[in-house]
C-alpha cells in the first residue's frame, strides 16, 4: 500500500535524501506562497455571505491545493547515495631477493614478509575487500604472482632492483587507476637505479607507495668496501690507480684495505680516518706485471664485533696489454728538443713512440718501429696513420707534406678521434708555411694574423700559466691549483719561441709569454682545443728540454708535463674495434651486455661487419654468441650473455669487414651474489625516501597495520568521490495526486454547500 | 824528457807539413778559454756555407775545459781547427742546424754547462775530476747530456787521456762502468754506415761507452785513436782516416740529437 501510495518502498526513503529537480531560491518560493496566501485570502474576503469560519477552510483548502501543485511542478525527488567498489588497484610487492633470506628472528626476512601478507587477517586480504590487488615478486627482476603462490616463492635472487620493480609494478596498470604501491622489503638495492624518483614517477600519477621495511637495523660495526673503480684495461708495467670507496661507519679504529693478485698478497693500503661518516676514498696503486686478465680482490680485514663480513671485499679484473698508446713524432731536422720528448716518451711504458726525423733529403732516422712502413716517409693513408693515437709535427713546414696528407692528418683529428700537437721551431706554425692548409684549421692558434709571420724569436721568456692551466690536467704538476702555479714559477726560463698572438675562438689558453706581444697582449705559448672527434695543442717554445736540463735532477716536471700532454692527446682517439661489457663482475645467470664498435678503413662506423663473441668458461668450453648491429647506432653491435658458472671468463670478439678481420679481448667474472649481501642492516634511510617520495609512509613489520590503513583510508576517500547519486522523480506518485485532488474536491464541496458553486 | 819533446817538435812539423789543407793557427796549449774562442772564430766558416738543406733548432759544439794532471803540451784546448772542421762538415752533410760559434763549458759552472747538452772534450795527457766536479757531471749526463772525448795521443803512442777517462767514469758512475761499443751499435750506423770506430794513431783501444742501465742510452763515449786529428785533417799523417773520422763526428751528433 505504501509503496502504491508513495511509488517506492518505506526503505528506499529511509536511504535516500528528498529534494526537487527544479530548485529555485527559497526566497523567491516563500515570496510566491506568500503572495498565494495572501490572494487567495483577500478572494475569500470578498465572499461577505460566507461565515468567517467558511472563509477560513476555503482559503485553506485552495491554498493547500496549491501549495501541492507548486510541490509537483518542482519536481520533487528522492536522491539515492549509491556506493560502488573502486575500479582501481593496489600493487604489492615482495622482495624475493636472497638478503630477503637471512635470518630475522623466527623466520627469515622473507617467510616473515609473507606471512604479512598471507592469511585472512593478512594485507592482500584486507585490500583485496576495498579493491584489485595485484601481487609481484621482485629482485633481479620482476614478475607478477597469484597470492597463492606466495607459499611456494623463495628467496633466491640475486639482486635487487627497487626502482625496476617500482617501474614494472606502475607499468601494469596501465589503463587502470593506480591507488597505490606497497613494497615489503628490506631495502637493500644492488643497482644503481634511482628509486625515489620512480617512487615520485608514482605519485606524479596520483597514487602513494608504502614500504614496508622487513628486518633489523644493526648496530654492529660494519666496514665495507661500497664501490671499485679500476680501468677495463692496463699496459703491462705501468701504474694504475685503482680507486676503492670505503664506508667505515662506526668503525673509527685502524683500517687498512688489502690488495691480492689472484691468492697472493700484493699490498696494504692505509685507510684514513672518516670526516661525519662519509665513505672514504682510498687510491691503491696496482702495477700489472703479467699480460692477459688479471683477477684482483681487495679486502677489508674484519675489524672488532663486525658480523656481516660479505661486504668485506670486491673483486676486480683487468685486461692487461703489452700493447701501448703509439704515438708517431714526425721532426724536420735532429735538435735536442725531439731527443728529449723522445727520450721522456721512449722512458714511460705508457707509449710506444715512432719518430720520423728528416736527416738529409729524402733521408729519414725512423726509431721506434721494426715494420719498414715509415721509410718512405710519412704515411699516404688512413689505414697507415689510423694505428697512431696522436701525431706530434716537430718543427717541420707543411710543404713536406703533400696535399693529401695534410688532409689525413686532418681526418685523423676530426674523424679517427686523434690527437695533433704542434711544437715550436723555425718551421712551424707560420714560419713553417702552415696558413691556408688543413692544418690550420685544426690548430687551437690563429696564423692568419694581421702582421706578416713574426720571425722566430731567439731570446729567453718566462713560461706563464695562465688561471685555466693552473687546473687543466695537461699541466698539473700539483693537485693543488696554488700549489701547482708555484711549481710553475720555479720553471727554468726557455730560449726560442713561435710568436702566436692569438688563439681561437673555443681554445683553452693554458699559459702564455711573460713578455708582451706587439698587440699588448702576451703571446700564447700554450693552447689546446677539441676538434671533432679529436684534440689538438699547440706548443710554441722550442726548447723545453731546458726544464729538463735547468732543474735538479730529481725534479720530474719535465716528464710528467710531456707525458700528461700525450695523454690528453691520445684520449679521444677510436680504435677500430672496441670491446666492452656493461660490468665487470656479474651474478651468476644475469645478462651481460656484449659491447662491439667497428669502424671501417676510415675510420667511419661501419654497419656491415660480421661480428661474433667467442665465450671460454672457466671449465673452458666456448659459447659462440653472433652480435648483431644495434638499428639506433652506426657501428654498435650487440648481445646478451647469460653466465652459467661462477668464475673467469674470457671473451674474444671477431669482427669481419671486407675481408679484414679484426679481433679483441677482455673478460668477466661471474660470481655468486655478493652483492646482495652487501649491506644486511635494513636500508631504512632508502626506503624512508622512497617512501617520502611516493607521498606514502615507511613501516616496520611490526606496523604494518598503520600501512594497511592508511591505504585502505585512501581508498576510501577515493570511493566516496566515487559515490554515484541516483535522482527517483516522485512527480507522478499517486498520493500528490491523491492530495491536489482530495483538496480541491473538498473546496469544491464546500464552496457548493455554501451556494457559491 | 829532452827526447819526449824532440819527438813531439818532429811530429808536430811532420803534421803541419802534411796538412791537406792550412789548419789555421797552430795549437796553443795556453789552456785559456779566450784563446780557444778567438782561435775558432778566426777558422770559422764563411755565413751560408752550408747545404740547402731546412734546418731547424740549434746545435752547439761547446769544448769541455778541465785541468791536467800534469802540464802537457796539448792540454784540452788543442786544435780547436778539428772542432770547426767538424762543424763545417756536419752543416754541409746533415740538416743539423749547427752553430759555429766556438762555445767553451766547464764543470766549475754547472749553469752554462747545462745548457748545452753536449760537450766535447779532447787531450793528450791525464786528468782527474774533484768530487764537486764528478757531482756535476753525473748530473750533467743522467739527466740528458752527452760526452764524447777523444785522446789526442802523446807522442802518437800515448793513452793517458782515454785510460784517465775511463778511470774517471768509473769513479763517477761507480755502479756502471764503461763498456765497449759493439761495432754494430747506433752511433756507428746512425748516419754513415761504419765499422766502428776509425783509428788514426796511437793504442789500439776499443771505443767505450758509458750506457743507461735503464733505458740504454748512451751517454758518455770515449776513443783512443785520435779521432780529432782526423777532423783536422793532416794529411800526411800515417794511418789518418780523415774520412771516416768526420763521419764519426756526424754520427755521434745525430745519434745525441735522435736519442
Amino acid at each position: 500500500m505504501f509503496e502504491w501510495l508513495f511509488k517506492y518502498p518505506l526503505s528506499v526513503y529511509r536511504d535516500a535524501e528528498f529534494g526537487f529537480n527544479f530548485s529555485p531560491r527559497i526566497e523567491l518560493v516563500l515570496l510566491g506562497l506568500a503572495a498565494l496566501t495572501a490572494g487567495i485570502v483577500w478572494m475569500y474576503r470578498r465572499e461577505a455571505q460566507l461565515t468567517r469560519r467558511k472563509r477560513t477552510a476555503l482559503a485553506a483548502l485552495r491554498i493547500t491545493g496549491l501549495a501541492l501543485l507548486l510541490v509537483a511542478i518542482l519536481g520533487p525527488q528522492l536522491k539515492l547515495h549509491k556506493k560502488e567498489k573502486s575500479d582501481g588497484v593496489v600493487v604489492v610487492g615482495i622482495d624475493a631477493s636472497k638478503s630477503m633470506g637471512l635470518s630475522a628472528g623466527s623466520g627469515s626476512r622473507f617467510s616473515r614478509a609473507r606471512d604479512l601478507l598471507s592469511g585472512k587477517s593478512g594485507i592482500l586480504s584486507r585490500l583485496s575487500g576495498a579493491t584489485e590487488v595485484r601481487v609481484f615478486a621482485f629482485g633481479s627482476n620482476t614478475r607478477l604472482i597469484k597470492p597463492e603462490d606466495l607459499a611456494t616463492l623463495e628467496p633466491t635472487d640475486d639482486g635487487t632492483n627497487l626502482s625496476g620493480a617500482l617501474k614494472d609494478m606502475t607499468q601494469s596498470t596501465r589503463g587502470v587507476p593506480l591507488e597505490a604501491a606497497v613494497l615489503l622489503t628490506d631495502g637493500v638495492d644492488t643497482t644503481s637505479g634511482d628509486a625515489t624518483a620512480m617512487a615520485r614517477y608514482v605519485a606524479s600519477r596520483g597514487a602513494t607507495v608504502h614500504a614496508i621495511g622487513i628486518g633489523d637495523v644493526s648496530t654492529a660495526p660494519d666496514v665495507e668496501i661500497l664501490a671499485v673503480h679500476a680501468p677495463r684495461k692496463a699496459s703491462c708495467g705501468a701504474l694504475v690507480d685503482v680507486n676503492v670507496m670505503v664506508q667505515r661507519g662506526s668503525y673509527a679504529g685502524p683500517l687498512e684495505v688489502d690488495l691480492y693478485q689472484d691468492v697472493n698478497f700484493i699490498k696494504a693500503v692505509t685507510v684514513p680516518p672518516s670526516l661525519n661518516g662519509e665513505p672514504v676514498l682510498v687510491t691503491v696503486k696496482v702495477l700489472p706485471e703479467k699480460e692477459g686478465a688479471q683477477s684482483y680482490r681487495l679486502e677489508l680485514p674484519k675489524v672488532a664485533g663486525e658480523v656481516n663480513l660479505d661486504n668485506n671485499k670486491r673483486v676486480f679484473q683487468m685486461q692487461v696489454e703489452e700493447t701501448r698508446v703509439e704515438i708517431l713524432i714526425v721532426e724536420g731536422s735532429p735538435r735536442h728538443e725531439f731527443a728529449y720528448i723522445r727520450r721522456e716518451m721512449w722512458n714511460d711504458k705508457q707509449f710506444k713512440v715512432i719518430s720520423l726525423v728528416r736527416i738529409g733529403k729524402g733521408h729519414y732516422y725512423q726509431s721506434g718501429d721494426t715494420s719498414s712502413m715509415l721509410t718512405q716517409g710519412f704515411p699516404e693513408t688512413a689505414e697507415e696513420l689510423g694505428r697512431f693515437k696522436a701525431i706530434i709535427l716537430s718543427d717541420i713546414e707543411a710543404s713536406y707534406f703533400k696535399p693529401a696528407q695534410l688532409q689525413l692528418i686532418s681526418d685523423f683529428v676530426k674523424i679517427r678521434g686523434g690527437g695533433l700537437l704542434m711544437l715550436g721551431g723555425v718551421n712551424s706554425f707560420n714560419l713553417g708555411g702552415y696558413q691556408d692548409t688543413p692544418i690550420a684549421a685544426l690548430l687551437p692558434v690563429s696564423l692568419n694574423v694581421e702582421h706578416v709571420a713574426p720571425a722566430f724569436d731567439d731570446s729567453e721568456f718566462a713560461f706563464q700559466i695562465t688561471k685555466e692551466g693552473a687546473t687543466h690536467e695537461v699541466l698539473r704538476l700539483s693537485g693543488e691549483a696554488s700549489e701547482n702555479l708555484a711549481q710553475w714559477n720555479l720553471m727554468p726560463a726557455l730560449r726560442g719561441v713561435n710568436p702566436l698572438f692569438k688563439a681561437k675562438a673555443g681554445a683553452r689558453v693554458l699559459a702564455t709569454d711573460s713578455r708582451p706581444g706587439p698587440n699588448g697582449a702576451n703571446g700564447v705559448l700554450l693552447a689546446v682545443q677539441d676538434v671533432g672527434a679529436g684534440r689538438t695543442a699547440a706548443f710554441a717554445p722550442a726548447n723545453s728540454w731546458r726544464w729538463r736540463m735547468l732543474r735538479p735532477l730529481d725534479d720530474d716536471s719535465f716528464r710528467r708535463f710531456w707525458s700528461q700532454m700525450m695523454r690528453w692527446l691520445a684520449v679521444g682517439s677510436k680504435e677500430m674495434l672496441t670491446l666492452g661489457t656493461d660490468r665487470d663482475t656479474i651474478n651468476v645467470h644475469q645478462p651481460l651486455v656484449l659491447t662491439a664498435q667497428v669502424l671501417d678503413k676510415t675510420h667511419r662506423p661501419s654497419n656491415d661487419a660480421k661480428v661474433v663473441a667467442k665465450i671460454k668458461d672457466p671449465f673452458g668450453n666456448t659459447d659462440e654468441l653472433s652480435l648483431p648491429w644495434i638499428l639506433s647506432e652506426d657501428g654498435v653491435y650487440q648481445a646478451t650473455y647469460r653466465p652459467a658458472d661462477k668464475g673467469d671468463f674470457a671473451v674474444t670478439v671477431t669482427a669481419t669487414l671486407a675481408g679484414n678481420t679484426l679481433e679483441k679481448s677482455t673478460s668477466f667474472s661471474a660470481v655468486e651474489s655478493s652483492v646482495e649481501f652487501a649491506h644486511t642492516s635494513m636500508d631504512t634511510a632508502a626506503l624512508r625516501q622512497i617512501a617520502a617520495a611516493g607521498n606514502g609512509t615507511l613501516d616496520l613489520e611490526a606496523n604494518a597495520d598503520k600501512a594497511v590503513a592508511a591505504i585502505l583510508k585512501q581508498v576510501s576517500e577515493k570511493q566516496k568521490l566515487l559515490d554515484l547519486v541516483e535522482e527517483r522523480d516522485l512527480r507522478d506518485a499517486p498520493v500528490l495526486l491523491l492530495l491536489i485532488a482530495a483538496a480541491w474536491i473538498a473546496e469544491w464541496f464546500l464552496r457548493r454547500r455554501s451556494g457559491l458553486a | 824528457m829532452s827526447r819526449i819533446i824532440l819527438i813531439a817538435t818532429l811530429l808536430s812539423i811532420a803534421c803541419l807539413a802534411g796538412a791537406e789543407e792550412t789548419p789555421g793557427p797552430a795549437p796553443t796549449g795556453t789552456n785559456s778559454a779566450e784563446n780557444y774562442k778567438k782561435l775558432g772564430e778566426q777558422i770559422k766558416a764563411a755565413p751560408g756555407s752550408g747545404n740547402e738543406l731546412v734546418k731547424s733548432g740549434q746545435f752547439y759544439f761547446p769544448r769541455l775545459q778541465f785541468q791536467n794532471l800534469k802540464p802537457v803540451n796539448k792540454p784540452w784546448d788543442i786544435w780547436p781547427q778539428g772542432d770547426q772542421k767538424l762543424r763545417d762538415a756536419i752543416k754541409k752533410m746533415s740538416n743539423i742546424n749547427i752553430l759555429t760559434d766556438p762555445i767553451v763549458v766547464n764543470l766549475d759552472k754547472p749553469d752554462e754547462l747545462f745548457r748545452y747538452p753536449f760537450v766535447f772534450m779532447t787531450s793528450e795527457g791525464a786528468f782527474s775530476v774533484s768530487e764537486k766536479n764528478m757531482k756535476t757531471a753525473r748530473e750533467y749526463l743522467l739527466k740528458g747530456g752527452f760526452l764524447y772525448a777523444d785522446d789526442c795521443t802523446r807522442d802518437q803512442v800515448g793513452d793517458d787521456f782515454y785510460k784517465s777517462f775511463v778511470e774517471q767514469m768509473g769513479k763517477i758512475f761507480p755502479e756502471n762502468p764503461m763498456r765497449p761499443i759493439p761495432n754494430d751499435h747506433e752511433i756507428f750506423t746512425c748516419f754513415f754506415k761504419m765499422n766502428g770506430a776509425p783509428h788514426c794513431q796511437g793504442v789500439r783501444h776499443p771505443a767505450m761507452g758509458l750506457f743507461d742501465k735503464d733505458t740504454g742510452r748512451l751517454m758518455a763515449m770515449v776513443t783512443s785513436g785520435d779521432v780529432h786529428c782526423g777532423w783536422v785533417g793532416f794529411g800526411n799523417l800515417p794511418g789518418l782516416d780523415r774520412e771516416n773520422s768526420i763521419h764519426l763526428g756526424v754520427n755521434i751528433v745525430v745519434y745525441c740529437l735522435t736519442h
